[in-house]
């Protein structure tokens, strides 16, 4: 491969280098300046002045003032006016003789915004007019007082197609982000960032919640990165939600691409921004925990509801036989009086949300910088938990020549976050309160104020609290060069050198307990206590050579060309060290005996090679024809495999600018029409790991000898990524002079060769499995996006807005012989499964016996029954237990609703946000009443339902499905800006802000949106132990000078 | 303007020369080829062969003993949610090629066995013969424990690797055991394994005796009686064989099971064998094999042997078992006086080299039938051998009560073949009817 890399690698430097000794023509200094301002007259600052085909352009200043210099050989020119949220403004630049020119432009605010400019690829823009696809655009002030430092938390709701779940309420809790559903099914859904240009990290090294042993293979525990970045930094985001959008991206866009543009400076005496929001959060909704004075056969009787007892009890004990799945067990049939206590007391408390910002942006006409400096602190709501972020920036612009401009971004991120268990294990703060009888004082304390024992080989909530220290620490920096050049008239060269390295530092450690022995821990919950640290180091590089050229072909033709050539780096070195019986008074792994610490050193790396091509043909500025082709390579896979090609077609017509159209007269009713269609292809590398291709021999520790373990993963040299093919269709219309705007898209996404871990015969090969492209599924769906503005006079503006998405996915081959299911593991033991022509993953499992009727068909003792294969004589199930789905954790649609009004000086703002048609496997239902302490435990004793019930449904999964619809309350602000107070101060607003304040659900546990899967996009909607999203309350200010 | 370009240039090249790299080699795994041809890999290749056997609840150690011991009676499950332990105990219809604990049987003994093939290959090409014979005997000991085991759990299985390999009738697999064995033992007896090997290899597996020890279990479970009397003689009662385990490669059956009370404990003080046949009052091998004889709530019974801490070492083989093995193949040629003798080794010692001492009065063999001294056999094997893992070949070789029609001393016959071979070998045979 060597061989056909190096000659490209050479020509590509080659074309560099021509490029920038290339053409220097003759040319004139000229000085345009002028105003933009809105319909009403107000001035825009920060709208984008640039000369079209060149490099020339500057940004308005605070009142809207703009002067740009140029250099540039005389001749017909077009200005161009553009800014988010507004139709371009094009205007004719006629440079002669005269060389100052002074030019004022007025933009219209646009919903449709047909000529709005969005982001395509790395340093490529086209305006939408021209896009064959749907790309959504969430603009900063989208992004601003929504309550949440996370800047996924605040995009939740915002984006046609997309799903956002924030995983848990922890504050330093995961968010999972699904463009058009799932797309892998061994490795993540989530999309590729980009911000200005830098390929970025999202993804989640569990490197704190390291005392967490089986089953966790699915579960992806902890912080996606993402929450490194600051929302109050982002000037816009746009999302391509799939391969058809995205295929110029390549063999990592199959999920689409986020693209994050940061703020930048502009011309003007420095503008100074300063935000301070300070606020409360606390638990939104309790669950039932039973404080009934009762339990049945005795105090020491664990799991009271269902602990089998002797058939011929000691007295006080009685017991009956239940029939269960055709055995017989005896359950203790009196009642002894009990303390019940709610250990919820105990476990929450009110948390606490600091948010500050400081910017300062200006600069002058060569030269534009914007710096900022921010502090969030956000503490949670199970005490000792708390997550902070420091955070540097600045973004440098300079002009070097009149052909060359060259703009930097520097950013560096500290965050920490204090954790505690996050689900999936025992010793979690809610799973801790779920499995522990509360019969028990857990605040008392003995001589030397060592917190009791409670039930046996339980843990002491409080002890989680108390002395459980887990911490990540974060220090991660992002930063790109770019270097823009227009040698020659409609040719730019675009050159972006991007570069995200982090290192995390996770720390874990549980003291031994003081009770241990006389609780009966198990060597899972660490007795001797347990401590473990892990260093994760992260270095993304990439590069990207892009060669634009426009070239109007004739007045009706005009013909966008792209090249470009792209390579990306990725290493992450990840080591860790755990370690058990610590000795007193020391918290790290130093503590732990030498015979207990486990070593594991890991090195990932892979790099991407691509290069691609990209025509756009255009025919009177309104039916477009966009071509393009990516040919990627990447040592993931062999030599052989490394050919990876990725095509995208796509058109769109602005039926509105045809002259038909203008004859129709509609022109009042329907003000702009555009319709359009796209296919495109883009890969997946997520789920190749990468070593996959080759069969590991790994060391392990074992008894002080060199031991190497073949792995049982045999070697696949062909692995190769996995493609996904996508074919959407949409129409943007706007109407009543574009009071209202709408957008819907179709689309089709078939994606192939899904890398599964295909199982093998281990008779015949000797292995276990195999990583195989086998695999197939496809999502389809509709997507609309509705915006209007039903008021809008001097004082009233009222805008509306709502989001529609729905997807259907469908597994269509599993990969495995006979299509078999593919189990996912969980440790909270969710019947989640891939099932061939069901969506991924679904709840297979055991289910109620039911009458043709729909109501149970109980069993001889009227308890609930599983369903079997067969009916006996007497109509009772017998047979094995059958399964079938019982749930779907992915939703049938996601909604939004949101609503600003402005009155004067006042604003008030609320997002309604809905997920609905989906379900919970809800773990910790379950727990609660085998435990003794849940609602069904309480009936039970107080005999409102038959003893024996409980028990009855240990068995049936289906209980344990409960629906997870929700609307949800997201975001409520109202803003007051202030009168001008003092001189030099711009503008002072205040805001009152609520997030996740009221949930409209019917759901039993806190919350149906989390996941003890965290990140996993494959283990969804399961709720085990998790944090819940509380709700929160802030109150902020915003003062600019 | 010059001096731009001249940097632009000199840095494009810089990065792009990095864009050309083709592999990345992971730094934490090594090389299968250049391991199976270096004397280092090959030793370290063999350790790893009694890591699979043994680590972990996956491992052939852990999944033979609670496997034989819940579809024998001897082990019961405490905790339903683990449903894979819970429904092998419920035995007959339940027991799925979906079960976790057969698939892991099958697959783990057929990986262990395809990786000592592959020693064994390697090993072949050593110069050494000290060290080679050290690795024959090593890895032949893990490669028939596989076969050995398989047959002992399901009535076929290939005995070798590859998509042609025939299913083969359990006998051959007994038979290719030995054979395995026998050339073993010729190697280690020819040239004994140097401290080159000892020093690097696990310690604990004696390689000599072990191979003689499993001639002999694998010959008697053949019915090659003769065979497996000269095999077992060969054995030295005083020497232990085991696998040893630290606190990072822990007991697995201690680690999962028997530290704590969720998986599985003994049934009762019976050890699994019917009223008819329980140890007696006396027999202090009850006192070796349980925590106490009170039953304690909510576990009643909870097991000891050799499961107490994460280190306690299992033995490969025990010297009861070479005894009893003596025992059975005396009284199947018809030698009761034999058989009760070596029997009586059993039943009156007061330890061994384990510790173990049933402590018994001496079993009076006078007057009885050939049947009724196999049953007491039997009745030795199910007590000295408790939780050993041969708990279902035993009780089928002995002719004990059979499903469907009485599960009260077991509740399969064999095993059927894993989904996961089933789905992707045609090859698969039907499976047994239970």
């Amino acid at each position: 491969m060597r061989q056909l890399y190096q000659p490209m690698c050479r020509v590509l430097a080659t074309m560099l280098a021509i490029f920038c000794t290339a053409g220097l023509y003759a040319q004139s200094a000229y000085t345009i300046k002028g105003k933009v301002t809105e319909t009403g007259g107000n001035a825009i600052p920060g709208v984008s002045v640039a000369v079209s085909g060149t490099t020339q352009g500057t940004i308005t200043d605070a009142d809207g003032n703009y002067t740009l210099n140029a250099k540039l050989p005389t001749g017909g020119y077009k200005l161009v006016f553009s800014y988010i949220g507004y139709a371009a403004n094009t205007q004719p630049l006629e440079l002669g003789a005269q060389t100052e020119i002074v030019l004022n432009a007025q933009l219209k605010e646009d919903i449709a915004s047909l000529d709005e400019v969005v982001v395509i690829g790395s340093s490529i823009n086209a305006p939408r007019r021209q896009l064959g696809n749907a790309i959504n655009v969430v603009s900063a002030k989208s992004l601003q007082n929504t309550g949440t430092e996370n800047p996924l938390g605040a995009l939740q709701g915002k984006v046609p197609g997309a799903q956002i779940t924030q995983n848990s309420g922890d504050p330093a809790g995961g968010f999972t982000v699904r463009l058009r559903g799932v797309k892998s099914l061994r490795g993540s859904s989530d999309p590729l960032y980009v911000i200005d240009g830098v390929i970025v990290s999202n993804s989640t090294a569990n490197v704190s919640q390291l005392a967490v042993s089986a089953g966790e293979a699915t579960s992806s525990l902890g912080t996606n990165r993402l929450a490194d970045i600051n929302p109050q930094d982002i000037e816009n985001i746009s999302v391509l939600n799939g391969a058809a959008a995205a295929a110029i991206y390549g063999s990592r866009a199959a999920n689409g691409v986020v693209v994050i543009n940061t703020k930048r400076g502009k011309s003007g005496v420095p503008k100074i921004t300063f935000t301070t929001a300070v606020g409360i959060s606390e638990l939104r909704k309790r669950v039932f925990i039973s404080r009934y004075g009762e339990q049945f056969g005795s105090a020491t009787l664990r799991l009271h509801t269902i602990g089998a007892v002797s058939a011929t009890p000691t007295a006080p004990i009685t017991s009956q036989g239940f029939v269960r799945d055709g055995a017989t067990t005896f359950l203790a049939t009196n009642k002894v009086p009990v303390t019940r206590y709610d250990y919820q007391d105990n476990i929450f408390q009110q948390g606490s949300t600091l948010d500050n910002n400081l910017s300062v942006a200006g600069g002058k006409d060569n030269t534009q910088y914007y710096a900022s400096v921010s502090y969030a602190k956000n503490t949670g709501i199970i005490p000792g938990t708390s997550f902070q972020r420091y955070g540097l920036r600045l973004r440098l612009d300079q002009r070097l020549t009149d052909w060359a401009k060259i703009s930097a971004g520097v950013t560096y991120t500290n965050s920490l976050a204090n954790e505690k268990p996050n689900g999936n294990t025992f010793a979690s703060p809610i799973n801790s309160i779920n499995i522990t009888n509360n019969i028990y004082n857990i605040t008392q304390r003995d001589a030397n104020g060592n917190l009791k024992a409670v039930e046996p080989s339980r843990v002491n909530p409080l002890t989680v609290l108390e002395e459980f220290a887990i911490t990540q620490r974060v220090n991660r920096t992002i930063n790109d060069v770019q270097l823009n050049l227009t040698p020659l008239k409609g040719l730019q060269l675009d050159w972006i050198v991007g570069l995200d390295a982090y290192s995390q530092t996770g720390k874990t450690y549980i003291p031994p307990y003081p009770y241990a022995s006389e609780a009966g821990l198990p060597a899972g919950l660490f007795p001797t206590g347990f401590t473990g640290s892990a260093i994760n180091s992260v270095y993304l590089f990439n590069t990207d050579l892009n060669a634009k050229y426009d070239w109007t072909i004739s007045p009706s033709f005009t013909l966008n060309a792209v090249a470009g050539y792209n390579y990306q780096y990725s290493r992450e070195d990840f080591s860790q060290a755990t370690g058990e019986n610590i000795a007193p008074g020391i918290t790290n792994i130093s503590g732990a005996t030498g015979n207990t610490v486990r070593a594991f050193d890991g090195l990932d790396q892979f790099s991407i090679n691509g290069v691609f091509g990209q025509a756009t043909l255009g025919y009177k500025d309104r039916r477009f024809i966009t071509a393009a082709l990516r040919r990627d390579g990447s040592t993931k896979f062999s030599p052989s495999e490394t050919g990876q090609l990725y095509p995208k077609i796509s058109g769109s017509w602005v039926v509105s600018d045809e002259i038909f159209w203008q004859n129709f007269n509609i022109q009042n009713i329907v003000s702009d029409l555009k319709l359009r269609a796209s296919y495109g292809e883009a890969g997946n590398l997520n789920g190749i790991r990468s070593y996959d291709r080759f069969r590991n021999y790994n060391p392990v520790p074992f008894l002080g000898r060199n031991t190497i373990l073949p792995s049982a993963q045999l070697n696949n040299p062909r692995v190769r990524p996995e493609r996904s093919t996508e074919v959407e269709f949409g129409v943007d219309v706007s109407f009543f002079n574009d009071r209202i705007g709408l957008g819907l898209t179709r689309y089709n996404q078939q994606i192939k060769e899904l890398v599964v871990n295909r199982l093998l015969a281990p008779a015949a090969s000797g292995g276990i499995n195999i990583v195989n492209n086998v695999a197939q599924m496809e999502n389809k769906g509709w997507e609309l996006a509705l915006n209007a503005t039903p008021v809008k006079t001097n004082d009233w503006n009222w805008e509306i807005g709502v989001v529609y998405s729905r997807n259907r996915n469908k597994v269509t081959n599993t990969g495995l012989a006979g299509n078999l299911n593919i189990a996912i593991s969980s440790a909270l033991g969710a019947p989640a499964f891939i099932v061939k022509d069901q969506a991924a993953s679904v709840f297979f499992g055991t289910h109620y016996a039911r009458k043709p009727d729909g109501s149970l068909l109980l069993t001889a003792q009227n308890l609930p029954q599983s369903e079997k294969t067969t009916k006996d004589g007497s109509g009772q199930p017998t047979g094995a237990v059958v399964r079938r789905i019982i749930g779907d954790p992915n939703p049938d649609y996601t909604a939004s609703l949101n609503s600003t009004l402005t009155y004067k000086r006042f604003a008030f703002r609320f997002l309604l946000d809905a997920v609905q048609g989906y379900e919970v496997f809800n773990a910790d239902k379950r727990t609660r009443n085998n435990v003794g302490i849940g609602d069904l435990a309480e009936k039970e004793l107080k005999g409102e339902i038959p003893r024996g019930y409980v028990f009855a449904l240990v068995p049936i999964e289906e209980y344990r499905i409960d629906d997870g619809s929700f609307v949800k309350l997201r975001e409520i602000a109202f803003t007051y800006n202030l009168p001008p107070l003092v001189k030099g101060l711009n503008n002072l607003s205040v805001s009152l802000i609520g997030r996740n304040l009221y949930s409209w659900d019917n759901y039993s546990g806190y919350d149906p949106e989390t996941n003890a899967g965290a990140n996993s996009d494959i283990l969804r909607g399961t709720d085990f132990g998790n944090v819940p999203i509380p709700r929160s309350y802030q109150f902020s200010v915003t003062a600019g000078f | 303007m010059k001096k731009l370009t001249i940097s632009v240039i000199s840095l494009a090249l810089l990065l792009l020369t990095n864009a050309c790299t083709t592999e990345y080699v992971n730094p934490s795994s090594g090389n299968g080829e250049e391991l199976l041809k270096d004397v280092n890999g090959l030793v370290s290749l063999a350790n790893g062969l009694q890591y699979r056997y043994t680590i972990g609840r996956q491992s052939p150690a852990y999944t033979v003993i609670v496997a034989a011991g819940l579809t024998g009676k001897e082990l019961r499950v405490l905790n339903a949610g683990n449903t894979d332990e819970l429904l092998l105990e419920q035995g007959v219809a339940n027991v799925l090629g979906n079960n976790g604990v057969v698939s892991n049987l099958w697959s783990q003994l057929h990986v262990t066995k395809s990786d000592a093939d592959q020693v064994l290959a390697g090993a072949n090409n050593l110069g050494d013969p000290a060290l080679k014979s050290g690795l024959i005997g090593y890895a032949s000991i893990f490669k028939a424990l596989s076969l050995g085991t398989l047959a002992q759990f399901w009535q076929q299985s290939p005995v070798t690797n590859g998509d042609t390999a025939q299913f083969r009738q359990r006998t051959d697999l007994l038979r290719e055991a030995i054979r395995v064995l026998e050339t073993a033992s010729t190697a280690v007896t020819a040239n004994p394994p140097s401290a080159a090997f000892t020093s690097r290899i696990v310690a604990g597996v004696d390689i000599p005796n072990t191979i003689n020890a499993l001639i002999a279990r694998y010959s008697l479970m053949l019915g090659d009686n003769d065979k497996a009397l000269a095999a077992s003689d060969k054995v030295s009662l005083a020497v232990k064989s085991e696998f040893r385990f630290d606190d990072l490669t822990r007991n697995p059956i201690f680690d999962v099971a028997l530290g704590n009370i969720n998986v599985v404990q003994p049934t009762n003080l019976n050890m699994g064998l019917p009223d008819a046949l329980k140890p007696d009052a006396a027999d202090k091998r009850v006192d070796f094999y349980f925590l106490t004889r009170t039953p304690v709530v909510p576990a009643p019974f909870r097991g000891k042997g050799f499961f107490t801490a994460n280190s306690s070492p299992i033995p490969v083989y025990l010297p009861g078992e070479m005894l009893l093995i003596k025992a059975e193949a005396y009284a199947r040629k018809d030698d009761l006086a034999n058989a009760v003798i070596e029997l009586n080794k059993v039943v009156t010692k007061t330890t061994d080299a384990w510790g173990i001492g049933a402590a018994l009065p001496a079993y009076d063999g006078t007057e009885k039938t050939k049947a009724e001294v196999l049953t007491e056999i039997y009745r030795n094997r199910c007590i000295e051998l408790f939780m050993s893992g041969l708990k279902l070949e035993d009780n089928r070789r002995f002719a004990r009560p059979e499903p469907p029609t009485n599960t009260t001393e077991r509740s399969r016959n064999f095993y059927p073949y894993p989904f996961v071979e089933r789905d992707n070998n045609p090859k698969t045979p039907a499976d047994p009817a239970i």
